[in-house]
């Protein structure tokens, strides 16, 4: 039997989750779990540790967040491709933005807003008037992208809630989805849960009373157990893996993207940079390229190749001509030493500020300098 | 301690490790020391004892309205119907001490029927806190020692010469002579504790107290004349209240009889008053208890306990009921069975059962905390949870059937577990340890709330057996 | 809202005006029960008896009486010599903490004592006490101070030993007597336990017949309700004849 986890609170849900990223993921592979999801509360904080933890164990990370809307209905969401992604990631942000430091304001309209490509699985309290009101409209507004949360708590009348929970569903026609609402990966944890707990409510242990968490079994459990707890409710069960299929984004996909330079078509970024560097060569050495400045040209632009840099000194370099058109005064801008001194002096003047922005970071006072007093000379000049 | 008796220095006291090296109450100083070189002596202060037992004596009012110092090293109270207001003579006698311990007072505490019993008892007796059950006290003396009783030192030298060791009636046949000496002075149904006899007519008084008092002519004893009595002083007694801007939370009652012992009753109530018909009710309630004997002379009434009352609005809005006002009713009925046993009780933020409930005052205010709702409890719970058998499956399941005090039964529904974890702040043990609640319904309908010690798989949650814990409806 | 306040008023002169105040009653608002009892419901300002269920705990005899307990108005004492009752349970019929005040006494005579202190108090809403044995002499003087005071006072009768559960059919001057014993609850489509259902008997009523109803016990406020499937067996009859 395959299930997924699709409900984990890490740690960053901050005072909330008691188990760390790599913790949860260590012990989901020791018990079996296929993967898991990593909700945190209106936060993708812990995405980034939680891919990386996926790769070191093996099983499969879905990316998800918990939204708590300020109505009180709380949902789980788990972005299908980059676009939804992308759509979350932005839905959030007005919601910070909104409500400030360390605070989300979210309503159910920019949930809808910004829902599409986005799986919806209600979180539920009881099978009451409320419950059937929230998942209405989720059903509405997410179509065959809703879903229903069941999870046991160990509480009075717990199989009849879920009955209950169950039978509403069908109703509204959205499938159940099983889950197990995990706040730490092993029973023991629970301690430090409490005393968390403790912190985020400013109280001591004695005082905390009620507010600790009353549902119990809040650890991850292995593919059998949950098999185990929902007997009349397989499908729920198996509708995990379901989900798991439908949430295809990976945070792989995610690489820096540079803007495209298109200054010169047919060209990659490269190849234009290249031509412009050997171009600048002739006017800067007209008597001939020494041997040394070649073999050092070479080599930073294997170098800057294989940064894949050669946009950003093209986007330098357009920004520069730009301004000598205008005759706005540009100056180099203090950065680290690279070893960009050879290509600094090799670079025409057309753009020298390319060079400029390279070679300030050497010191004034070695060789490479000079063509920055150079360049902003024959800036100087322009200007006169 | 050292002392002087006539021209010598002579031990007038020593302790336990003295006492076992030979040292003994009496002996010459000069001989102690020859006898024990690193001997601790010092100087005996009789009057300064004097004025702390007496110090010791107002303090011991707390727990009767009669007491007495008794030098040199005792106290006698007569605890009549003043018991109850501490939970019975054992808890009292238990608090007493306790108290005299933690001050550094070493005490032998004994209660009987009479004065010269408690006293030989809480000398001669092994326990420390003897009680005698009333009607009980000539058997428990017999063995006694005749030093022990409360006779002149002469007529205990004569008995002594007579070969009499023990109390001579235990033996039957006497002399009428030596029935009178060894019999202490009847009285009458007073229970009598710690220590010594003494008159209680010195019986100390607190200073500062409110108190009015009534000297009658002819001496009284008609229940109806007490009452009058009692109902005039009352409302003197609250109108000296009033002025003082005060209202009472303990009285006592004192009649002085024509035999010159004093009969004392005494009421507390829950909260500061001075109304009229409320005391006059407490403390008429107890009158049925009183003595006169041969006629009262004298009654006198003190507000041994006051806090400052002052007058508030009790009615808000002209629709509205006021709130009844109980305290009255828990005045009386504290009266009659004990200050803590009327209460109220308040919710414990506690998921363990037992300690989900506390007894708060009756009076006390209203909180808001509350137990959660919509957990279904039973109405009754067994203190301590009681073992029963069962036939389980595996741990998320209830118990195919239990047997409990014999009876075995069914179990045809079931509603679980419940997991209530153990309060881990509380006690190391509880860390771990878990307990599975499992509301049971049986053939026949009735509901019982039982639960398994552990989770069911590891041994370190709890012993893994099985316990009833309620009853539901 | 002036109106209203003048309204109050009046009730309430009303009511002081009114000699007796035995003539009220407190509703079950359930029809076939209150149609059973004189005055259409628990006579206020009287004495009732309860029975348990014969298991010496009267567990359902409890909630039963706290369920009407909750249902009036003002504080309530509740009388016993085993100190067993769980007060959670009784504010999940409705009777909150607040309003409970216990005494707990060494003997059956001081409850009773106690519980005629409390039924003389003028304010109370009701008053509880759990005893074994009730004589008819000191049930009259319950029922005495019942009426003067107008609260409803009810006697748990809870036993250990069977000489004292015979002590139970003797008459009492009590105004009605019950006994309610526990049925299997209502059936439930998953594991679990439904609605606790009763087995209420109206044993005794003065100026009133006995009668017997399936009751399902007390909700959160203290009422008590007929079962449904109950219900539609006792509607069939009347259904039977309107077609006949």
């Amino acid at each position: 039997m395959s299930y997924f986890e699709l409900q984990c609170t890490s740690h960053f849900s901050f005072l909330r989750g008691a188990s760390s990223c790599e913790e949860l993921f260590a012990h989901a592979a020791t018990i079996g779990i296929a993967g898991l999801a990593i909700v945190d509360r209106n936060s993708l904080a812990g995405i980034v540790r939680a891919h990386e933890a996926a790769k070191v164990t093996g099983i499969r990370m879905i990316v998800g967040c918990r939204l708590d809307l300020v109505d009180g209905m709380s949902m789980l969401v788990y972005p299908t491709d980059r676009a939804a992604y992308a759509r979350l990631c932005r839905l959030l942000s007005v919601g910070k933005k909104r409500g400030g430091k360390a605070k989300c304001v979210l309503e159910w309209l920019d949930v809808l807003e910004y829902g599409e490509g986005l799986i919806a699985v209600l979180v539920p309290d009881e099978a009451d008037e409320i419950c059937a009101l929230r998942l209405k409209r989720l059903a509405d507004g997410f179509g065959d992208r809703a879903y229903m949360a069941l999870t046991l708590r160990r509480r009075p009348n717990d199989q009849l809630r879920i009955h209950d929970l169950s039978n509403m569903a069908a109703r509204f026609r959205v499938p159940t989805v099983a889950t197990n609402d995990v706040l730490f990966h092993e029973p023991h944890r629970r301690i430090l849960q409490d005393v968390v707990t403790c912190i985020r409510n400013r109280t001591t242990i004695d005082d905390v009373g009620f507010r600790r968490e009353r549902h119990a079994d809040r650890y991850l459990k292995p593919p059998e157990e949950m098999g185990r707890l929902f007997p009349r409710n397989p499908e729920a069960v198996a509708r995990t893996t379901e989900i798991a299929a439908r949430c295809t984004f990976s945070i792989d996909e995610l690489a820096y993207q540079y803007p495209e330079e298109r200054t010169m078509p047919g060209l990659t970024p490269q190849q234009a940079l290249e031509k412009l560097t050997w171009g600048g060569v002739k006017d800067r050495y007209p008597e001939g390229l020494p041997d040394e400045v070649k073999e050092k040209l070479d080599h930073e632009l294997a170098l800057i190749e294989r940064l894949g840099y050669a946009p950003y000194f093209l986007t330098v370099n357009s920004i520069v001509r730009f301004a000598r058109s205008r005759e706005i005064l540009c100056q180099g801008r203090g950065l680290p030493p690279t070893p960009r001194s050879a290509m600094s002096s090799a670079l025409p003047r057309s753009i020298p500020s390319a060079t400029t922005s390279c070679s300030s970071a050497s010191s004034p006072r070695n060789a490479a300098s000079r063509p920055t007093s150079t360049s902003t000379s024959s800036t100087n000049a322009g200007k006169r | 301690m050292v002392g002087r008796e006539g021209n010598r220095n002579v031990v007038t006291a020593a302790d336990l490790s003295a006492r076992s090296l030979g040292i003994r109450i009496g002996m010459a100083a000069t001989q102690a020391q020859a006898l024990v070189a690193e001997l601790v002596v010092q100087e005996a202060d009789p009057d300064g004892d004097s004025a702390s037992l007496d110090r010791l004596a107002v303090w011991a009012l707390r727990y009767s309205p009669v007491a007495a110092a008794d030098p040199p090293d005792g106290l006698v109270l007569d605890t009549t119907g003043a018991d109850h207001l501490h939970g019975g003579e054992e808890a009292m006698l238990a608090d007493i001490a306790g108290r005299l311990a933690a001050a550094g007072v070493r005490a032998r505490l004994a209660i009987s029927d009479t004065w010269g019993a408690s006293y030989a008892l809480a000398r001669v007796s092994a326990d420390e806190r003897a009680i005698v059950p009333a009607g009980r006290t000539a058997e428990l003396l017999a063995g006694a020692p005749i030093s022990a009783l409360r006779l002149d030192p002469d007529t205990v030298a004569d008995l002594h010469k007579l070969g009499f060791d023990t109390d001579p009636r235990s033996r039957g046949g006497l002399a009428s002579a030596v029935d009178v000496a060894v019999r202490p002075a009847r009285l009458p149904p007073a229970r009598s504790g710690v220590r010594q006899g003494g008159r209680t007519d010195r019986a100390v008084r607190p200073p500062d107290v409110v108190e009015v008092r009534r000297v009658f002519a002819e001496p009284i004893a008609a229940p109806e004349t007490i009452h009058r009595y009692l109902g005039k002083l009352v409302v003197l007694l609250c109108a000296a209240l009033e002025e003082g801007g005060l209202g009472a939370r303990r009285l006592d009652l004192l009649f002085g009889r024509v035999d010159d012992r004093v009969w004392a009753v005494r009421v507390g109530t829950s909260t500061a008053t001075r109304d009229v018909k409320r005391l006059t009710r407490l403390l008429g309630d107890k009158i049925e208890t009183v003595e006169p004997g041969f006629g009262i002379e004298t009654m006198r009434l003190a507000a041994t306990l006051a806090e400052p009352l002052h007058p508030k609005q009790t009615i808000s809005s002209l629709t509205e009921e006021p709130e009844a006002d109980v305290a009255g009713l828990i005045d009386v009925l504290a009266n009659r069975v004990g200050e803590d046993r009327v209460y109220r009780y308040a919710a414990v933020a506690s998921d363990v059962p037992e300690r989900a409930v506390a007894r708060v005052a009756a009076a006390a205010l209203a909180s808001d905390d509350e137990w959660p709702a919509g957990w279904p409890r039973p109405a009754r719970l067994l203190q301590p949870p009681e073992a029963i058998e069962t036939l389980a499956l595996l741990p998320d399941h209830p118990p195919v059937s239990f047997t409990w005090r014999g009876i075995r039964r069914r179990v045809k529904r079931a509603d679980g577990p419940e997991r209530v974890f153990g309060e881990w702040w509380k006690a190391a043990p509880e860390l771990v340890a878990v307990r599975d609640y499992f509301r049971v319904e049986d053939d026949a309908g009735e509901r019982f709330w039982i639960f398994r010690a552990g989770d069911g798989e590891n041994a370190a949650t709890g012993s893994q057996r099985w316990y009833l814990h309620g009853i539901f409806a | 809202m002036q109106r209203s306040a003048v309204e109050d008023l009046r009730r309430r002169v009303e009511r002081l005006a009114a000699p007796r105040r035995g003539r009220e009653a407190l509703p079950f608002g359930i029809e076939v029960i209150d149609r059973a009892l004189p005055g259409g419901g628990l006579a206020v300002g009287a004495l009732h008896e309860v029975a348990g269920d014969g298991a010496v705990h009267g567990a359902a005899a409890a909630l039963f009486a706290a369920g009407v307990a909750a249902r009036t108005r003002g504080k309530v004492l509740w009388c016993f010599t085993r100190a067993d009752l769980f007060a959670p349970s009784l504010t999940q019929v409705g009777l909150s903490a607040a309003r409970v005040i216990y005494v707990e006494c060494g003997d059956d005579k001081t409850v009773l004592a106690c519980f005629e202190e409390g039924l003389r108090h003028q304010g109370l809403g009701a008053v509880v006490a759990e005893v074994a044995r009730l004589s008819m002499t000191a049930s009259r003087r319950l029922q005495l101070a019942a009426e003067t005071s107008g609260a409803i006072g009810i006697a748990i009768r809870r036993w250990r030993r069977q000489t004292e559960a015979a002590d139970f059919g003797q008459p009492t001057a009590a105004v009605t007597r019950w006994r309610v014993t526990a049925l299997p609850s209502a059936p439930l489509p998953v594991p679990g336990v439904g609605r606790a259902r009763w087995q209420l008997e109206l044993i005794r009523c003065r100026a009133g017949e006995s009668a017997d109803f399936v009751v399902e016990a007390c909700d959160a406020k203290g009422r008590l309700h007929i079962p449904a499937d109950v219900a539609n067996r006792l509607l069939a009859p009347q259904a039977r004849l309107a077609t006949a």
